[in-house]
């Protein structure tokens, strides 16, 4: 999740004196995703070509899955069919779950063998140049973000409580919670946690 | 009775991009006399793993101990970080080349065997261009007995990398927060006065925390005064304290990089609308 604050400084300095570092590096565009707005709308191609809005499913709840099968945490959460399952079980609840896979190098294509590799029923959108993830602020593989019926960002973050993989039991996973509340007419107890896994590889 | 004061190496597949290793400061237990255990970490050169804090990227590196019977450990200390970017203005903090995380063990007051084993499991994930997790259990055993030093040049070397509550250059810091009209989001400030003109290469690693995130952090110095202010927001739904909040500012002096630890709170009620309450750190 990236954001930008706005930070006057206030009264003048001295330039002579003066030393500034700043840790912004590069340009960072500030995220239009926050809990409780909108969703930022967008279309991208799926593994077929085919364009995907976000606006095709006004009126339903959406999973945004930052994917990159590259990344050993992704792996991680595939493995024994996990996610799949997840995706799948919620599906049969009318869910609408999207990967969305920004990192740079990765294509339409590639989606395609990857979906296909991963047997994953449902769209992986190709956004090398990173505009989605950007928009979505998403900095980590997996990344996750729930929009409810009404296309308001409720959660936004972590897949689960165990960045490390190390809790014997008892883990957490905040988007079934998420979903959970949801479907039964509740507002997101947690609508937010910190992202974790592999940075997402963005172009720029 | 020879002293296995440490494990041998235990490599991470498929390249050994992380070696890793368990060594004790001491050659035998006392009872009741605190000793430290390191998990020393070797990192393939060109890729890096994270800080307890990994910030944008990664996932923390962690160590779990296990300890016999009636033993404690310390929180894990953990070296000042360095900073890494990634395209897209991906900032995260860790470390490459190496890193000696350290925990001191307290025995208890009557030892009843004449050996004692701690193991302990570390998890990271090492990246360069890719990541690549690693998970190790590593075992040390150790005699009961007079104690006497084992690696002390290491656990120097690495205690000198340790953020400490003050330094010779610190005159003290003064920290404010200032809310944003939404109450979610807000500044930090920290005012760090310095006894002569500001160092350079100055950084501020924000604390590990679940229920806040800091954004950008801009740092401006001018004469002996460094101002830090670092954007941060709550996130809704966590519970987790955030007072006390451990913070790493880092900086060059003429014995090598610095590291302070910097303890902020951010507790809502520790500021009031829109006047700020100061509170004095580093004395």
């Amino acid at each position: 999740m990236l954001w930008k604050g706005v930070l006057a400084l206030g009264a003048t300095l001295l330039v002579g004196s003066l030393l500034v570092s700043s840790s912004v590096a590069g340009e960072k565009a500030a995220a239009a995703a926050k809990i409780g707005a909108p969703a930022p709308m967008f279309s991208l191609p799926d593994q077929n070509g085919k364009t995907v809005s976000l606006s095709d499913f006004a009126g339903k709840i959406v999973v945004l899955e930052w994917f990159n099968e590259d990344c050993p945490v992704v792996v991680r959460h595939y493995k024994n069919d996990a996610m799949n399952k997840l995706a799948g079980n919620y599906k049969d609840k009318d869910v609408v779950w999207l990967a969305i896979n920004s990192t740079k190098q990765k294509t339409v294509e590639s989606n395609k063998k990857a979906a296909d590799a991963w047997k994953m029923d449902r769209p992986i959108l190709s956004d090398p140049s990173g505009d989605v993830g950007h928009l979505y602020g998403a900095t980590n593989t997996p990344g996750m973000y729930v929009i409810n019926k009404d296309g308001v960002l409720a959660y936004m973050g972590a897949i689960d409580d165990n960045p490390s993989d190390n809790k014997k039991d008892g883990v957490k996973n905040y988007v079934a919670q998420a979903l959970n509340e949801l479907l039964a007419g509740q507002s997101v107890s947690e609508p937010q946690t910190k992202q974790y896994g592999c940075t997402v590889k963005y172009a720029k | 009775m020879v002293a296995v004061t440490s494990s041998s190496w235990a490599d991470e597949p498929p390249a050994d991009l992380v070696k890793a290793r368990l060594i004790a400061d001491t050659t035998a237990v006392a009872p009741g006399q605190p000793f430290k255990v390191g998990v020393l970490l070797k990192i393939t050169p060109g890729w890096h793993l994270y800080w307890i804090n990994p910030g944008d990227g990664g996932v923390p590196t962690t160590v779990e101990l296990k300890l016999p019977e009636g033993f404690t450990a310390s929180a894990l200390q953990y070296p000042t970080p360095s900073r890494f970017e990634d395209p897209g203005g991906l900032v995260s903090f860790g470390y490459s080349d190496s890193v000696m995380l350290v925990a001191t063990i307290t025995p208890p007051t009557t030892l009843a065997s004449d050996n004692i084993a701690i193991s302990a499991e570390a998890n990271w994930l090492v990246c360069e261009k890719v990541c690549v997790p690693g998970d190790v259990k590593l075992q040390l055993a150790l005699p009961v007995g007079p104690p006497a030093p084992n690696a002390p040049e290491q656990f120097e070397a690495w205690q000198k990398r340790m953020p400490v509550r003050q330094t010779p250059q610190l005159a003290g810091i003064v920290q404010s927060q200032a809310m944003e009209s939404s109450v979610d989001q807000g500044t930090l400030t920290l005012i760090v006065n310095w006894k002569q003109s500001a160092p350079e290469k100055i950084e501020w690693f924000p604390p590990a925390s679940t229920a806040v995130f800091f954004g950008e952090t801009e740092i401006t110095s001018e004469g002996n005064r460094t101002t830090i202010k670092a954007g941060f927001q709550r996130l809704a739904g966590q519970k987790a304290s955030v007072s006390g909040l451990e913070s790493v500012l880092a900086y060059a002096s003429p014995h090598g990089r610095m590291g302070v630890s910097v303890p902020v709170n951010l507790d809502p009620q520790a500021q009031t609308g829109q006047s700020s309450i100061q509170s004095q750190l580093g004395r």
